[in-house]
């Protein structure tokens, strides 16, 4: 303790190394569940699915994408939680509305994106984690994407940790390869936990791969690569021009954006 | 879950309406039959509808489900090369016996989900959340987000809604339909999110002046009703399940193309 | 408490923002700390909080005495101590500037927002209970307890936030002004409020544009400006260098020497008799019949029972009048400013601008003629540097006139030199400003404010006065709503009053105010100070 009750001691470590092994053990059971899924299901999964497979991905990304925000939320700071609540009204708002309009994109990670690049990787994971599981209490369907959810916050945190925001053209350039990770992460759930998807318009691209000859799991990664990039590389422009039109002030009042210098020309302080 | 939400029903705690809604839906994805489904599905739309929440939660559920199984049909009941019956060819387009029974299968078995949680999300009341996330010491922080994106919502839309109007004000003309919205969504995102990101500074301060995020305990003002009985139930409903998806998958459940 | 603040930076500013200030402040002491818009009383206020520097890195050079200890902060060096708030606010309790940002946003009842602190301090259940009932009981709070925090009034709202504030019983309350937007009944209970909470021994740090209303608690003053503190002492010396110093604070209309200007009644138009530049017929309104596209599909549409705002309301505004419309909240005032350019429509009755009937035109349209300044600043500040603001939306014309349009009301603003900056990193008044040059831009026929004074300096008050009578010299119709007739006694001719959506009163200024305000106050409405203190002699 330090001398004065008035003041914070040094942050503690202990706490910070326990937070450390959540977010870790998260992102592990967000992996080990995405690769069982992958490898060890070989099988098609139209000939008779197994049921065990789908509470074993529901449960796996779930339990990860919480012991995530268990690990990551206690150390955001005030001014960047409050910021969490804005950007998942922002996620399922426009998520709906898109939803509810015959376009093959989702656009429902703007807020997640617009965290990760204002307070890094973790923010943005945890807010990815929390959009899938806020949304879902509205559309329950959400929920298994959950986890996809956060890595396309993490992934956006990383490109704006290492200067994508900087230029605005390499943004969606970020957004596109984002894009073809969460693609591929997103399609096995969509397969084996709905056997489909959930909107008309990505419907249509996903039966049209599957007149062609397509298996089902083949079908909906292919929609998902084609949609998934895209959508990524809209999300990501448009978070860019969100960021430059902040005041300055706003944003050099993030540590991670002085620190990585996320946005050109904010010097560090 | 709205913050207007009355309390659960009968008094019960959220976490008890929880535990109902996970042993639904697990054992109704697990036991993944059609025929299934469809009869606890039929059976929750009564238990709803006698409850005056049916109004409610159907509806809901019907707007996300329509989509889906549309997409379902067009997906499974068109194109099913692996399906042997066939009912219909037209071209490209084979409609199987088996392709139906699998978009009936998974259509059924996730409207299940949908509407228990949805049941679920209508009668639970954000405060008593973070309520209960505050007495079993989760991260009050988590609570907060929860609890504030559901009761920051109107305001948002009535922010963007003044933005809206402002724009108008000063000569912007929006057309109608779709593209007209898409393009008024456009021109209202950056104020809209200039001002929010302002408002949640200033909220930070609130927050932090009144020590939010410190690191003693914390406690809650509010109440949530609970009983002895109410947990037995919770614990018993948790030990069913685990029981009964021990046995409906064997112990040999894990290996690839396991029992079923 | 007691403050000796050197000098406060923001992150990568080579000014300091704060200089030079000596503050203390003893049990049962109001202190008011006042000073124009931007000279640096919410940087004061937050560094009092705890909250700055905190993690926003500036750079504080001050000494604190803070319940017997104290605590040195030297420049950006990293020995500098880090405030715990969570113990801070059991000694110095903070309530900050924006209402609608002081929420906790997770409490469903008003006696949840009060003990939200209590919580965060983890406080035993039983004796939360208990301190959330004192508290509320000592500040008339008691009969809101159960209502929610999103449905009260402003006035309402203010003082549940307060009373979160004084629920741990700090020694002293922070208070950044507390009274800003509240019409005169909201404004007496907030002061109720703040002269119990120095009744029960805690003091008061208060700071505001304004040296009148609560500002009469003050035993003791603080004047800032530029952010340094130019004097201080007991009230009635400050004051008069108050005057000496031409600061932009707003004066005590109970105690300004009263200057020629603030007598003088501005000349009627003489052009009446052409057509109105608008007019409205008959106009019946109600909440409800609009149908409203729901925001999230699940929430449920409000179905209250519909409600007359507006009850048949007759008004036509001439070329050149310049109209103040005055009334309670709630009497339909923003409502009746709304059917003028279409924002609002009529459920029977007529809209006429310029001598067209506006129905079935949308406001975009109508904006040609009408403009209209919102009562929020920040919800029509839409660019990233002022000048393009100012030239958001403005009709076509060539780059030339354009650039000549915006200059113009840059410069009649006092903006000129800000042209580049980004509107929201102007303090209060300016982006006030801000806004009132988008709107003396558009050269509309018609000009239409809501609160125009609300949050604005004495700075920005006489761009404001000169605006409205320069608008009025080239032939607009200027209509305000306002709850300040103070302010508009000496810059309109025409007063408007509502009452339950009808018009109770309506014509030359002194004539309303002689014909209903004998005895002070009428239809919730304070008069004029200047008014009644003319009447005296
Ligand atoms: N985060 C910030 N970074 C840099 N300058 C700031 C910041 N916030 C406020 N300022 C500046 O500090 C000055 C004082 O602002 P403020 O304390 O808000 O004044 P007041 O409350 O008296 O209106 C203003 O010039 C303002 O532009
Ligand atoms: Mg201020």
């Amino acid at each position: 303790m330090s001398s004065s009750s008035l003041t914070l001691p040094a942050s503690g470590q202990a706490a910070g190394r326990n937070r450390r092994l959540l977010e870790i053990l998260g992102g592990a059971s967000i992996a080990a569940t995405y690769v069982y899924l992958v490898l060890a299901q070989p099988t098609d999964l139209t000939n008779g699915l197994s049921s065990g497979s789908t509470l074993l991905a529901l449960s796996g990304f779930l339990l990860g994408a919480v012991l995530l925000i268990a690990g990551v939320l206690p150390t955001v700071p005030t001014s960047t939680l409050v910021l969490i609540p804005v950007a998942l009204v922002l996620n399922i708002v426009l998520g709906q509305f898109i939803g509810s309009t015959l376009v093959p994109f989702y656009l429902d990670s703007v807020g997640t994106v617009l965290i990760a690049v204002l307070a890094g990787p973790a923010a943005g994971a945890a807010t990815g984690a929390l959009s899938g599981i806020v949304w879902s209490l509205f559309n329950p369907t959400v929920l298994p994407f959950a986890a996809g959810a956060a890595l396309i916050g993490f992934l956006a945190g990383l490109a704006a940790r290492y200067g994508l925001f900087r230029r605005f053209y390499l943004a969606p350039v970020a957004g596109f390869v984002t894009g073809i990770f969460a693609g591929v992460f997103s399609a096995p759930i969509a397969a084996f936990v709905y056997g489909g998807t959930s909107g008309i318009a990505t419907g249509a691209v996903v039966s049209a791969f599957r007149a062609m000859g397509d298996s089902l799991l083949s079908a909906i990664t292919k929609q998902a690569l084609l949609s998934d990039p895209m959508d990524k590389a809209i999300v990501f422009s448009v978070v860019a021009l969100l960021v430059y039109a902040l005041p300055r002030r706003t944003t050099l009042q993030f540590p991670f954006i002085r620190r990585h210098r996320v946005l050109a020309g904010a010097k560090t302080s | 879950m709205l913050p207007d939400s009355p309390a659960g029903p009968g008094g019960l705690n959220p976490l008890t309406l929880l535990s109902a809604a996970v042993v639904i839906a697990v054992t109704t994805t697990a036991i993944n039959s059609w025929a299934v489904s469809a009869a606890v599905l039929l059976l929750l739309a009564t238990l709803l509808a006698l409850n005056g929440l049916g109004r409610k939660v159907l509806p809901a559920a019907a707007v996300i489900m329509v989509p889906f199984w549309l997409s379902l049909l067009l997906t499974h009941g068109l194109f099913f090369h692996e399906g042997r019956t066939i009912l219909w060819t037209a071209g490209p387009v084979r409609v199987t016996a088996e392709g139906l029974q699998f978009a009936a299968g998974m259509g059924l078995r996730t409207a299940v989900f949908v509407v228990v949680c949805l049941a679920f999300s209508f009668s639970v009341r954000p405060a008593d959340l973070m309520a209960l996330l505050t007495k079993y010491r989760f991260p009050p922080q988590l609570g907060f987000v929860l609890c504030s994106t559901l009761t920051i919502a109107p305001a948002v839309s009535g922010r963007a809604r003044r933005i809206a109007q402002a724009q108008q004000s000063r000569g912007l003309v929006t057309g109608q339909g779709a593209g007209g919205r898409l393009r008024a969504v456009q021109q209202q995102a950056v104020p809209l999110v200039m001002a929010l990101l302002h408002e949640a500074g200033s909220r930070a301060d609130s927050l932090e002046a009144r020590g939010f995020g410190g690191r003693g305990p914390r406690t809650s003002y509010r109440e949530v009703p609970d009983s002895p009985a109410q947990r037995i139930i919770r614990w018993l409903a948790v030990a069913a399940l685990a029981v009964f998806l021990m046995l409906w998958f064997g112990p040999g459940w894990f290996t690839p193309g396991g029992v079923r | 408490m007691r403050l000796s603040l050197e000098t406060f930076y923001y992150p990568g500013e080579d000014r300091p923002t704060l200089q030079g200030i000596e503050l203390d402040v003893g049990a049962s002491e109001c202190v008011l700390v006042a000073g124009g818009s931007g000279s640096g009383k919410s940087t004061l206020a937050r560094i009092l909080a705890g909250v700055l520097p905190g993690r926003h890195n500036g750079a504080l050079t001050a000494r604190f005495e803070v319940a017997g200890e104290s605590l040195v902060f030297s420049g950006a060096s990293s020995v500098n101590p880090r405030i715990n708030p969570a113990v801070w606010n059991r000694h110095i309790a903070y309530v900050g500037q924006i209402p609608s940002a002081q929420l906790s946003t997770v409490a469903a009842t008003v006696a949840e927002e009060i003990a939200f602190a209590l919580e965060n301090a983890g406080m035993e259940h039983g004796l939360m209970k208990q301190r959330v009932r004192t508290t509320a009981s000592a500040l008339g709070l008691t009969e809101l307890l159960e209502r929610k925090p999103s449905e009260l009034s402003g006035g309402e709202q203010r003082r549940m936030i307060i009373a979160s504030a004084a629920a741990l019983n700090p020694a002293t309350l922070v208070l950044d002004e507390p009274m800003a937007g509240l019409d005169a009944d909201a404004r007496r209970a907030v002061e109720n409020v703040i002269g119990s909470l120095l009744d029960r021994g805690a003091g008061v740090v208060l700071l505001s544009p304004e040296l009148g209303g609560a500002g009469r608690l003050a035993g003791r003053m603080l004047l800032l400006d530029g952010g340094k503190m130019v004097a201080s002492g007991p009230r009635p010396a400050v004051l008069k260098s108050a005057w000496a110093a031409r600061l932009p604070v707003i004066p005590d209309p109970l105690d300004a020497p009263d200057r020629a200007e603030n007598i003088l009644q501005p000349p009627c138009p003489t052009s009446s008799a052409r057509t109105p530049a608008a007019a409205l017929g008959g106009v019946v309104y109600r909440y409800g019949t609009e149908r409203r596209r729901p925001f999230l599909p699940s929430r449920k549409r409000a179905k209250t029972p519909t409600q007359t705002v507006l009850d048949g309301v007759d008004l036509a505004l001439g070329a050149g009048e310049r109209v103040a419309i005055a009334g309670a909240n709630g009497a339909g005032k923003t409502t009746l400013l709304r059917h003028l350019n279409g924002l609002a429509r009529p459920e029977s009755g007529t809209v006429r601008i310029l001598d067209r009937d506006i129905a079935g035109q949308s406001v975009g349209n109508v904006s040609a003629d009408v403009s209209y300044l919102f009562q929020d600043p920040q919800d029509q500040l839409f660019e990233r540097t002022v000048a393009r603001e100012v030239g958001y939306g403005l009709p076509e014309l060539d780059p030339a006139a354009r650039e000549a349009a915006i200059k113009e009301a840059l410069r009649r603003c006092g903006l000129a030199e800000l042209a580049g900056a980004h509107p929201y990193e102007l303090p209060a008044s300016a982006q006030r400003l801000v806004a009132l040059a988008t709107v003396l831009a558009r050269r509309p026929a018609v000009l239409v404010m809501d609160e125009p004074t609300v949050a604005t300096d004495r700075d920005g008050l006489d761009r404001l006065a000169e605006a409205i009578s320069q608008e009025s010299a080239r032939g607009a119709a200027v209509a305000l709503v306002t709850h300040d007739l103070d302010f508009a006694y000496r810059h309109c001719n025409r007063l408007v009053l509502l009452s339950g959506g009808r018009i109770v009163a309506d014509g030359p200024f002194a004539r309303v105010l002689e014909r209903h305000f004998a005895g002070g106050e009428a239809f919730g409405v304070q008069a004029p100070a200047a008014w009644l203190r003319r009447r005296e002699p």
